[in-house]
């Protein structure tokens, strides 16, 4: 680890006590959560800190959160407004008032929430629920609210839209069986103050409701601080920050927590507490994870790659741990540190001479394997469909080109009707408008059905051996082209080693997948199941919020699987298990490019097995490049040197 | 909430952005700005504290569509015209008109007035963004999340300059000539290369790493933020003056002649590196111009062209399908200075 985000001896213990005592008093109902509290609290205090994202598991107290903090607005007279999965479109974004245009004639327009929500608080529990679109304007959109939102930590979001919230942080969960006894104790007490009728206003102890205004007059006390302002740029420039509102959330976040301990100037020494919540979620995980560049700079570098891309996110979870000061929740820090036994990274270690990046070498157009697995699936459906239904051919292709959902247009059946309505005498003093069943309007919206096409590459050492991970590389990328044509999404699983990492959450950037790729590490074990795995939980959560946009699995392998994720378990096996669950999602139609030489003397074919199990559509490495070739070359074959 | 704008001249560094938008302002008819750039780079702000510059422009009186009275004209103003034979005129602020990533087709285009309809029982056109946008900035935060239709409108609209109306039994036209600002994190997806071409000009923006400079975004962020009346006060001066160069730049600019030279090292230039299209070339003659005439010169000169080069032709290179993108901008800077060695 190069840096470090948190360090404890750095910080007076009398002030962190006083912040821990004052995150107790705020949300009493949850145990633990230092830093989702604290994140609450200073939102609440100087909401130019820019909203909190809280991220955890299921049941670990993100609602209950919320619900303490809209208590909390309730109590200081902050506003706030909640939106949630059941708002439409519409509702968020403003619509025609139809009630007055037809009352009164007159053209109004309902606001939408967003537009209510100007400069006041918009809570969100479930914000992955929303639809993807309303995400991304709510996250865009950032600047004229504060976002306070909970998100399930099995989703991915794009880690370049989560920079414009200000704050980011993860719940905890208590493993320990005191703890979880104390929990439960406290929510039966919790759940018996909230029926009695005053429960509301008990809940928040009336002293510390004076301590928190007090605390809030204290905050317009503090003037611009130069030392805070050099010792900020100082740390993030140290730590290699590319946004400056990281500069900006980090010193409101200390100006907010200065007032809450009443302190006249800034508390520069708090700094590195407010680390995790400013920073976890903009440390850029570096490109160079993968480059070729790095590989003799930091030895150890491996190890920690291995779960690098989760390990910014943790590190908030990490320092909690630590900053509790509790001893067993340390050693458990330092437990998690040390995961990897000594013999496993000696072993690393020794056989990174071997690993090689491959440039991309360029093949023909694969598109065509893409194109074969389409019509594969849609010739099968228009076979069953001519068999039993009878129905005509043309007619069943158009269905499937694009599905569309009919939705009653009242705008339009509005504007249609109200051009007749001199004719039909309606619309006068006491009239009503005069719509006819012809004036109905109803609009057929295309469904986005954007594919997604996940690539989940093996990188391991056997590829590197026989210099085929430069075809593999290439034949990607010309299926990245083709994604990019048909404006579809493509995601990159690569496993390699020990593990498999989700190299591109899903994406329509075909430049940024192509860079990826270009710079994929090959070499070391091959973990084929933790890299189906992976594509299983990731088609899992797309087909969650997308109910029937394909995905198209690529799998690029020779099959000699030789690492599991259980122990003791035989490694192809495995994967030819988690295989079947794969096939059982709904849409999902997977091709395997088999990596395995043809030349070679010695063939497992374990890919076609695979595929098999897969229900793929089985090809060869070789036979796809030469037949691209040979169709972009025409005549002539090249034998080339595979 | 925010009631004034940040101050323009109060943005840090970042003198490409300020360089593009301010020639975008001294000569419309470059055709716009693409900024791209990591988060949290000042994209928007920028952008919105452009509003503070903007010089006034003449409009036919009451028309919604911001008709120019030197045409094109709108349905209603050709109308007025035949009519009356002359165009009441005013002038008017230009502005930075907004397009919001969640914006509908409808909002976009215009659409049947239905207030007007149900009243009267006759059609009315109700302007929608693109008309609002005729003359002034047209502005589209993160430009590559927008949905494909409504990228598919602007292209047609911005390539004919018009906006043909033809709805719900409405046929009607209006212009429609804007100048396109779009701000774009490239890790967030591409844009299309049609739309792409559209845009005059195109600057990279990267995070200040300066130590000292950092400091003084962060100091002038917070003054903004918590002593805002004091500090727009201090800045006045210099957003007075920049507004008073601005004007005076945008007068001088069809007195600014270009010589020979110039013509030249464009051609030079622009055949030098893989380019699409000639846009390229007519771009950076433009931009040159308005550099020019902003540095209060009557006559072209190749520091000029030489500077807004890159602005005007880096989004422009091709791209070969695997070959690096640094590939071809480190040729276009590789022939940028051997010709400043050449000419200066």
């Amino acid at each position: 680890m190069t840096f470090s985000l948190y360090s404890p001896e750095k910080i007076y213990s009398s002030q962190v006590e006083a912040i821990k005592i004052h995150t107790e008093k705020a949300f009493p109902e949850i145990k633990g959560n230092f830093y989702p509290k604290l994140g609450l609290l200073l939102n609440l205090i100087e909401p130019a800190c820019g909203g909190i994202f809280i991220v955890g598991k299921r049941g670990t107290g993100k609602t209950a959160l919320l619900q303490d903090f809209k208590r909390l607005c309730l109590r200081m007279n902050k506003p706030f407004l909640e939106v949630s999965a059941t708002h439409s479109k519409e509702a968020l974004l403003g619509f025609p008032d139809f009630e007055q245009i037809l009352r009164k004639g007159t053209s109004s327009y309902c606001q939408g929430l967003l537009e209510r929500a100007l400069g006041k608080f918009l809570v969100i529990d479930d914000f992955h629920l929303l639809e993807p679109e309303i995400q991304k304007i709510l996250i865009h959109n950032n600047h004229k609210y504060v976002l306070i939102a909970t998100l399930s930590s099995d989703e991915n979001l794009n880690q370049w839209s989560l920079d414009k919230i200000g704050l980011f942080s993860q719940t905890q969960e208590f493993t320990e069986k005191d703890k979880r006894k104390e929990l439960l104790i406290l929510k039966i007490i919790s759940e018996r103050t909230w029926n009695l009728p005053s429960g509301f206003h008990q809940a928040l102890d009336p002293e510390y409701f004076n301590l928190l205004k007090e605390t809030q007059r204290q905050l317009h006390r503090l003037t611009v601080d130069e030392k805070a302002i050099s010792k900020i740029v100082d740390r993030i420039n140290e730590l290699g920050i590319p946004s400056h509102r990281a500069e900006v959330t980090l010193y409101y976040a200390l100006r907010a927590l200065s007032a809450l301990l009443l302190s006249k100037g800034l508390v520069l020494e708090l700094l590195p507490l407010l680390e995790p919540l400013v920073f976890s979620h903009r440390l850029t995980i570096e490109r160079g994870t993968l480059k070729e560049g790095d590989r003799d700079v930091e030895k150890e570098g491996l190890i920690i790659r291995k779960d690098g891309v989760m390990w910014s996110d943790k590190e908030g979870a990490k320092g909690l741990d630590r900053n509790r000061a509790s001893q067993d929740s340390v050693e458990k820090g330092k437990e998690e540190e040390v995961s990897v036994p000594l013999d496993m990274l000696e072993d690393c270690i020794s056989r990174r001479s071997r690993e090689e990046v491959f440039p991309i070498r360029r093949v023909g157009d694969l598109s065509y394997v893409l194109r074969e697995v389409k019509a594969e699936h849609s010739g099968l459906r228009k076979e069953i469909r001519v068999n039993f239904e009878g129905k005509s051919r043309s007619g069943v292709r158009e269905s499937l080109k694009k599905v569309f959902r009919v939705k009653f247009d009242i705008l339009g059946t509005l504007i249609r009707a109200s051009l007749l309505q001199p004719i039909r005498g309606g619309w006068k003093e006491g009239e009503v408008v005069k719509i006819y069943r012809e004036d109905l309007v109803y609009r057929r919206v295309p469904q986005n059905l954007r594919a997604l096409y996940l690539f989940v590459v093996d990188a391991s050492g056997s590829l590197g051996a026989s210099k085929r991970m430069g075809f593999v590389k290439g034949a990607v990328a010309s299926l990245f082209e083709e994604a990019y044509r048909r404006r579809d999404q493509v995601a990159v699983i690569v496993f390699r080693d020990f593990s498999a990492e989700l190299l591109l959450a899903p994406t329509r950037s075909s430049h940024i997948a192509l860079e990826k790729i270009r710079e994929t590490i090959t070499g070391g074990y091959t973990p084929l199941s933790a890299g189906l795995q992976k594509a299983l939980i990731l088609s899992q959560s797309f087909r969650q919020k997308h109910r029937f946009n394909p995905i198209y699995l690529i799998l690029l392998t020779d099959g000699r699987a030789n690492i599991s994720i259980k122990k003791g378990e035989d490694p192809f096996e495995e994967a030819l298990k988690i295989c079947h669950s794969l096939t059982r999602i709904s849409n999902l139609y997977s091709v395997v490019i088999d990596s395995e030489s043809t030349e070679s003397e010695i063939r497992f074919g374990l890919a076609r097995e695979l595929a098999r199990a897969l229900s793929a559509r089985y090809y060869s490495l070789d036979e796809v490049i030469w037949s691209s070739l040979g169709k972009t070359g025409k005549s002539f074959k090249i034998i080339a040197t595979l | 909430m925010k009631s004034h704008q940040y101050p323009f001249s109060a943005i840090v560094n970042q003198e490409e952005l300020k360089l593009g938008l301010i020639l975008n302002v001294i000569d419309p008819s470059i055709g716009g700005l693409l900024i791209v750039g990591e988060r949290g780079t000042g994209k928007s702000t920028a952008v919105r504290a452009l509003a503070n510059l903007l010089p006034e422009i003449t409009v036919v009186k009451d028309c919604p569509f911001n008709c120019n009275p030197q045409g094109p004209l709108c349905t209603y103003c050709e109308e007025l015209l035949k009519v009356e034979g002359t165009l009441p005129v005013t002038s008017k602020k230009m502005e930075v008109v907004e397009l919001p990533l969640g914006v509908t087709e409808d909002r976009v285009l215009g659409t049947l007035d239905l207030e007007y309809a149900l009243r009267y029982g006759r059609r009315k056109f109700e302007p929608g963004i693109l008309a609002n946008a005729n003359q002034n900035f047209l502005y589209i935060d993160e430009v590559n999340l927008l949905e494909d239709h409504i990228v598919d409108l602007l292209l047609d609209v911005s390539a004919m300059g018009i906006h043909r109306v033809e709805r719900e039994g409405l046929s009607f036209v209006h212009p429609s000539r804007f100048i396109l600002v779009g701000s774009m994190n490239p890790e967030e997806g591409d844009l299309r290369p049609q739309f792409l071409d559209r845009f005059g000009l195109s600057v990279k923006i990267k995070t200040i790493t300066s130590k000292e400079e950092r400091k003084e975004i962060l100091r002038r962020r917070l003054r903004f933020d918590l002593e805002r009346e004091e500090f727009l006060r201090e800045w006045e001066p210099e957003e007075q003056a920049l507004r008073e160069k601005i004007i005076r730049a945008r007068e001088l600019l069809p007195k600014v002649e270009t010589t020979e030279v110039i013509l030249d090292l464009i051609v030079e230039l622009t055949t030098g590196v893989t380019l699409d299209g000639h846009r390229g070339d007519i771009v950076l003659l433009k931009a040159t111009r308005a550099l020019s005439a902003f540095e209060g010169e009557s006559f072209t000169k190749p520091e000029h062209l030489l500077k807004v080069a890159p602005l005007a032709l880096r989004h422009r290179l091709k791209r070969k399908p695997f070959e690096a993108p640094e590939e071809e901008e480190r040729k276009l800077y590789d022939l940028l200075s051997l010709l400043s060695r050449k000419n200066l």
